[in-house]
């Protein structure tokens, strides 16, 4: 379950150009349940999930995951947090050019420290149930559209 | 004119590889000399300088001072040079200004002299390697200036990316750290092996020119592979570790904002 109280996002604070982006935002998500955001091109929603997400602080206001408190928690916890319960499919898919389709799949275990072997096995097994296995070995620049939006994330 | 010790008799020479190529065939180990007076003198050669100290003896000939007074027609009481050892240096002067005052058609050289002489001669080399050293050490620092004062849209969008997947600040940091010292020691390894080859195996055809002289008979250049350990730790220590930290800066300063602005910059 998802909880923020008077939630506050402003950016650029204290400078002439300050922008509030949410305000006072109250809201209750519970589990297994589909929320959708909706409001016109630069309403918040972007930010209001930033925030949910652990990607960013409220200027003021608190939030709080399965009744834990997660507003301030040191840098090492939120990355934990965003590492082991959320997920994202950015609209421009965030892939990191460069790399292959299998280590851009690998990349969020990286900092847990598991055996190589064992996250390559698992990225494989995400890679075939999309049907991009044979894309394992490309570079990410050369998917198409489509391929890039199908994207396995692997999580915790 | 060689001193007294000259031990290998009279009628005999030692002769430096570059005369032996300019004289071409030789028959019989015997060397004909012209002497003062346009009769031939025949020499014997007994020993030529060895190809490693050919960057100095490349043309020089030794022989002993009576076949030398023969060939030149200097008779005995007569030298073309004097040496004169003072036993206290800091009288040197007046004595070769006493010289030059009992002697006028002589000119004294003190022992400094030649020194400074010869550090005009050989040290100006030096010169091409300062050179070329401080266009490196400045490719360097602008190299490791642009590196430590910004990041590419790309490298913050992948940090973003990072962060937003769950990396911490120090997991970013570590693989900044091992990503700008995989490049500096390879970096480091190439240049250091390049140099190997250039120096040693190709006979810095770069600097040859200016390492041997412009001399009438050119000396064969091979020089004899030698790698000072201390100079290339120093070299390590003032390339590899300053760039793998310097990579660091721009990467912590982004590494520690959040994901979320990261990426809208980005």
């Amino acid at each position: 379950m998802i909880e923020l109280f008077r939630v506050t996002k402003v950016f650029n604070m204290g400078r002439a150009n300050a922008f509030t982006a949410l305000k006072a935002v109250d809201l209750r998500i519970d589990l297994g349940r589909m929320t959708v955001f909706k409001g016109p091109s630069g309403s918040g929603k972007t930010t209001l999930l930033s925030i949910i997400g652990c990607m960013s602080r409220p200027t003021s206001g608190r939030i709080k995951l399965n009744g834990r408190e997660t507003t301030s928690l040191p840098e090492r916890f939120a990355a934990k947090i965003r590492r082991d319960t959320f997920g994202f499919i950015f609209q421009n898919y965030n892939l990191i050019r460069g790399i292959s389709v299998l280590e851009n799949t690998m990349i969020p275990t990286y900092p847990i420290g598991r055996k190589h072997q064992q996250v390559k096995e698992r990225a494989y097994s995400l890679l075939r149930r999309l049907n991009i296995e044979s894309k394992a070995k490309e570079r990410v620049e050369n998917l198409s559209g489509g391929n890039s939006s199908g994207w396995p994330f692997q999580g915790h | 004119m060689a001193a007294d010790d000259y031990p290998h008799g009279e009628d005999t020479v030692e002769i430096g590889q570059g005369v032996l190529r300019t004289w071409g065939t030789i028959r019989g180990r015997q060397l004909f000399f012209k002497t003062f007076n346009g009769e031939v003198l025949e020499l014997r050669l007994v020993k030529t300088f060895s190809s490693s100290s050919e960057l100095i003896t490349s043309d020089l000939i030794r022989m002993s001072q009576g076949t030398f007074r023969r060939l030149t027609g200097i008779p005995k009481g007569f030298a073309t040079d004097l040496a004169v050892r003072i036993r206290n240096p800091r009288e040197s002067m007046m004595i070769a200004k006493k010289v030059s005052l009992s002697l006028p058609d002589t000119r004294s050289i003190l022992k400094e002299e030649i020194l400074r002489t010869y550090d005009a001669l050989f040290d100006w080399r030096s010169g091409y390697t300062i050179i070329l050293l401080v266009g490196a050490i400045l490719a360097f620092f602008i190299f490791a200036w642009d590196k430590a004062t910004g990041l590419s849209a790309e490298e913050r969008s992948e940090i973003g990316i990072l962060k937003g997947l769950g990396w911490d600040t120090s997991d970013i940091l570590m693989m900044k750290f091992w990503e700008g010292s995989v490049i500096s020691v390879t970096a480091f390894l190439m240049g250091v092996i390049a140099a190997y080859v250039h120096t040693f195996l190709l006979s810095a055809p770069f600097f040859e020119h200016a390492l041997k002289g412009w001399a009438t008979l050119y000396p064969d250049f091979q020089v004899q592979p030698s790698v000072d350990a201390y100079q290339v730790a120093v070299l390590f220590s003032l390339t590899v570790l300053p760039y793998s930290f310097i990579c660091l800066i721009p990467a912590w300063k982004w590494a520690s904002s959040d994901p979320d602005l990261v990426m809208r910059q980005g």
